[in-house]
């Protein structure tokens, strides 16, 4: 059975890309816009999220706090995008939980080493 | 790149509606500096035009918006205050990003002087007032944080030169690795990758029934040798999520080979010792080492076969060109896909009642369909409807720039920009729309100090709405200026030979004249406007939208210009006339009145006709088209207007008023003047409909050319 | 994951199949427990393990442990399927004394 992930950004052409090179590669992929969309597509199995950080309404910091708070996400990986210039964010990020990070820019063949790093 | 491509488009339009928004955000900061909500929403679409700019090849974007965003940050996190020149510079930013935008990807460079100016001017707002952008040649392109696999290597990362070497690696994970979505399991999976990996597991056990064990955390830690060609770095990269947080080291222990059973020895040297610190286990290993080097015999150098690391990916692809996209509102789409859902079920109940012969329910399929064909146009017309917002947000920059530069003072308010038009006509009433404020801001507006002279207070004002108006959507644009001296228009109309000087016209008919080509009023000529083109080519794109547009004005009070837009341009209100078996359509926008004529003998194709005391001319539809069929004596006269111009077409009968979908006509038959598009009638009949417009011109040039060559018309050859 | 007890030649063996990771370890670890506390010798299949993480290794190890505590030990039956042999591997669970039996001549 393929693998789902959920790719949350408020920026449409990174989601299309991020999405775009996942299904390429055989993965399920569930989009959505910001912190509080992905919380609320957050059902069945999921088997990673790959969230922004900067997002409207809630941002990746507090969609990681929210994954690692329901049992059945607790321990999956979810990988923030960060840029070089959020060195803070990404240890904010880490002790919320998450997996690990991919920095922005970053090509199709980095996004999906990094899936393959990380997703069981 | 391959993969990318597609959102480059994507790219693109959402970046330029980040622009908009950012643009938007700034000038609202200008009234409200401390909203907080506003710089995050400034700082996010600047963020997200900076990363989207490097991963979709627009480089010179990426590397400009570095330093713009690194400014937004401080102001972000208060460390910089709002200032108006700081929006200033912000709005210029916005301006040059839209042109690296707009230019082509291989081309940015051109601009680079450009953005190094701009940075300049924002380095006196970074920490140390130095600007941080950047060099991009200097700066080798992305940073990889994971190195693609080099096909050649025989393990997951590019060969170095020479021998490959051993390292210790100790990796101690912080026990509750697994809360985080790691796994010590999978790290050494990937370590196992990069060379041949031996690999002691020592410390803590709890046993299962222990109290002390939660199998949901890690014990123990993991001692490793691994022997490989790859560079350290690319080890560092396997811990790279969990160091920090997890014990990891990495040390160089040795250059060349050691046989398999002899790591697994070196190894042995750490059993027992697992709550050694990291210095004494290197001392242990290293002693280890030591005896058996002494031991081994030295094994032959083997030589590597070297290979070059992986050549850089090729120059990026060229964007395609940018598909006409629109963003669609997902409700709206739904709805539409569930109306084909009915349609469906509609279509098999129509089969089944056709098939028993039952009219009862073939009459019930015909009202749901109805029905359903009514909410299915009204669907599909909103998916191009676009909130007018989009259009009038600029306009809040304009007028700012606008005032700024005539030495005005004016309040800009834009009201209704919720309201809805089809997307080609807000497209084309942008134009317009800017012509006219300019006008309001130009000529209309006092500047403060003859503002204060009679009493009014010394700040402009200058609103901009929108609303719906029956099948219209009304856009009204309002000063509190000077308002129009009907006098003068009065003066410079009889001075150009508009009116007789004894004619006594009605104020709207000398306001009208103000859309005249060639009018103008004004006694000087300004960057902005006064050169008397413009209301004219107003008027005409108003009407080329099968709109109308009508000024009033209280002298010392202020003008007023509306604008009336039909809603879409996928529909047109006309009436339906017949020459012989074909049917026409008059769009009601141009339509003024009925009359009728008697013909006798031979009918030309343009011809006069009086009307309301002068003489208008008249088309014959039969003849223009060639109509078969007899020509009658009594014909009905159709009286359109357009351009100002009125114009008579002579039909047969006059059916009624019909609403019509327009179909556009094919591109092969573009070149068909006078039609406009086509519609397809209740009983399936075809409808041509007139290009009123065009039509208006016909019969000027062909009364000029009769003017100029005093000839007799000649029928159209066919 | 499923524990699930099969009697092969009159002896009771415990067939471990599915995703053996951390999500299901607090569970795995009780159905253990409770075939620890009736067995002094507990044989495990693990051929059908489709997913194994640190959990599962860790598992094997603390059951193994115990087992021995109780004067008994971990057997196996049939062989040990890819993805368990595969962690077990690189992890070095595999060399790991009291599992080394468990994994031989499968490593």
């Amino acid at each position: 059975m393929a693998k789902r992930i959920m790719t949350v950004d408020d920026s449409a052409s990174v989601r299309q890309m991020v999405a775009m090179t996942l299904k390429k590669e055989g993965y399920d992929v569930i989009e959505a816009s910001d912190g509080k969309d992905a919380l609320s597509k957050m059902s069945g199995t999921i088997d990673m999220v790959i969230t922004d950080l900067n997002m409207p309404n809630l941002d990746g910091i507090g969609l990681i706090k929210g994954i690692r708070a329901q049992a059945a996400y607790k321990f999956i990986p979810v990988v923030m995008l960060t840029t070089e210039s959020q060195a803070g964010k990404k240890a904010e990020g880490k002790s919320a939980g998450a997996t690990g990070w991919i920095v922005k820019p970053f090509t199709p063949d980095q996004l999906l080493a990094v899936v393959k790093k990380v997703l069981r | 790149m391959s993969d990318v491509d597609p959102s480059i488009a994507l790219y693109i339009e959402e970046t330029r509606e980040l622009l908009g928004e950012l643009e938007q955000g700034l000038l609202e900061l200008e009234t409200n500096p401390n909203d907080s909500a506003r710089v995050d929403a400034c700082f996010r679409a600047m963020h997200t035009i900076k990363g989207g700019g490097a991963m979709f090849g627009f480089e010179e974007i990426s590397r400009f918006t570095h330093d713009v965003e690194t400014v937004l940050d401080r102001v972000r996190t208060g460390e910089l205050p709002v200032s108006r020149e700081l929006l200033s510079l912000t709005l210029a930013a916005k301006d040059h990003i839209l042109t690296l935008l707009e230019a082509h990807r291989d081309h940015q460079d051109a601009h680079r002087d450009a953005s190094d100016k701009l940075l300049d001017s924002f380095a006196a707002y970074l920490p140390g007032g130095v600007a941080t952008a950047p060099n991009r040649k200097d700066d080798g392109g992305e940073p990889p944080i994971l190195r693609p696999a080099s096909e050649e290597s025989e393990y997951a990362c590019p060969a170095l030169p020479g021998p490959p070497s051993i390292y210790w690696i100790r990796l101690r994970p912080n026990p509750d690795m697994l809360l985080t979505g790691n796994d010590p399991v999978r790290l050494l999976a990937e370590l196992d990758t990069m060379g041949a990996l031996h690999v002691l597991r020592h410390g803590p056990k709890p046993a299962l029934d222990s109290d002390d064990f939660n199998p949901e955390r890690v014990y123990g830690l993991f001692d490793m040798l691994i022997a490989t060609p790859c560079a350290v770095d690319n080890l560092r990269d396997v811990f790279i999520f969990v160091e920090g947080d997890s014990e990891v080291s990495i040390q160089h222990l040795h250059t060349g080979i050691l046989r398999a059973a002899d790591l697994d020895e070196l190894l042995a040297a750490f059993k027992g010792h697992d709550d050694e610190d990291l210095e004494v286990a290197g001392s242990r290993l290293e002693a280890a080492l030591a005896v058996k080097l002494d031991n081994i015999e030295v094994a032959k150098q083997r030589s590597q076969v070297l290979k070059a690391p992986e050549q850089r990916a090729a120059p990026q692809a060229k964007a395609p060109p940018a598909a006409a996209t629109l963003r669609v509102d997902a409700a709206r789409l739904d709805s539409l896909v569930s109306m084909v859902g009915e349609l469906v079920i509609l279509q098999s109940r129509l089969r089944q009642a056709a098939k028993a012969r039952d009219l009862d329910a073939v009459t019930e399929v015909d009202e749901d369909l109805e029905r359903l064909t009514d909410n299915l146009r009204d669907v599909a017309l909103g998916l191009r409807m676009l909130p007018i917002g989009s259009v009038f947000s600029q306009f809040t920059r304009l007028t700012r720039d606008l005032a700024a530069s005539l030495g005005k003072d004016v309040e800009f308010a834009a009201h209704g920009g919720e309201t809805e038009l089809d997307k080609t006509v807000i497209d084309r009433i942008k134009d317009p729309l800017v012509h006219l404020l300019r006008n309001s801001l130009d000529h209309g507006l006092e500047r403060p100090e003859e503002r204060q002279a009679v009493g009014k207070p010394p700040q402009g004002r200058v609103t901009l709405s929108a609303n719906h108006s029956g099948g219209n959507v009304v856009i009204v644009i309002a000063d509190d200026g000077r308002g129009i001296d009907v006098a003068a228009v009065r003066r410079k109309a009889v001075e150009r030979g508009l009116f007789a000087p004894e004619a006594e016209p009605s104020e709207k008919e000398l306001l009208d004249c103000i859309f005249a080509p060639g009018f103008s009023t004004a006694a000087k000529v300004s960057d902005v406007s006064g050169r008397g083109v413009g209301m004219d080519v107003v008027k005409k794109n108003i009407e080329a939208l099968r709109g109308t547009v009508e000024l009033a004005s209280v002298l010392g009070q202020g003008a007023t210009v509306t604008i009336r837009l039909p809603l879409t341009l996928a529909i047109i209100d006309g009436f339906n006339v017949m020459v012989g078996g074909d049917s026409f359509i008059v769009p009601l926008a141009n339509l003024r009145g009925f009359q009728e004529r008697f013909v006798e003998g031979q009918v030309r194709t343009v011809d006069t006709i009086e009307r309301m005391g002068s003489m208008a001319p008249v088309v014959s539809l039969r003849r223009l088209f060639d109509v078969p069929g007899d020509q009658p004596g009594y014909e009905r006269v159709v009286i359109t207007e357009a351009e100002g111009e009125t114009v008579g077409f002579c039909v047969d009968k006059v059916i009624g008023r019909q609403q019509a979908v327009i179909k556009s006509l094919d591109d092969c038959y573009r070149h068909l003047k006078w039609i406009s598009g086509t519609t397809i009638n209740g009983d399936g009949s075809i409808s041509l409909i007139l290009d009123v417009p065009q039509l208006v011109r016909f019969v000027r040039g062909r009364e000029d050319s009769r003017l100029h060559a005093g000839e007799p018309f000649r029928t159209l050859p066919q | 994951m499923e524990l699930t007890r099969l009697e092969q030649g009159g002896k009771p063996v415990y067939a471990l199949a599915g995703k053996c990771t951390v999500e299901h370890a607090a569970v795995l670890r009780q159905a253990l427990l409770e075939a620890v506390s009736v067995n002094t010798v507990l044989t495990l299949d693990v051929s059908g393990v489709e997913e194994a993480d640190i959990t599962f290794l860790q598992l094997l190890l603390a059951t193994a442990l115990t087992l021995e505590q109780n004067g008994g030990s971990l057997r196996r039956h049939g062989p040990v399927s890819p993805a368990a042999l595969a962690a077990a591997r690189v992890s070095g669970f595999a060399r790991t004394p009291k599992l080394a039996n468990f994994f031989s001549d499968e490593d």
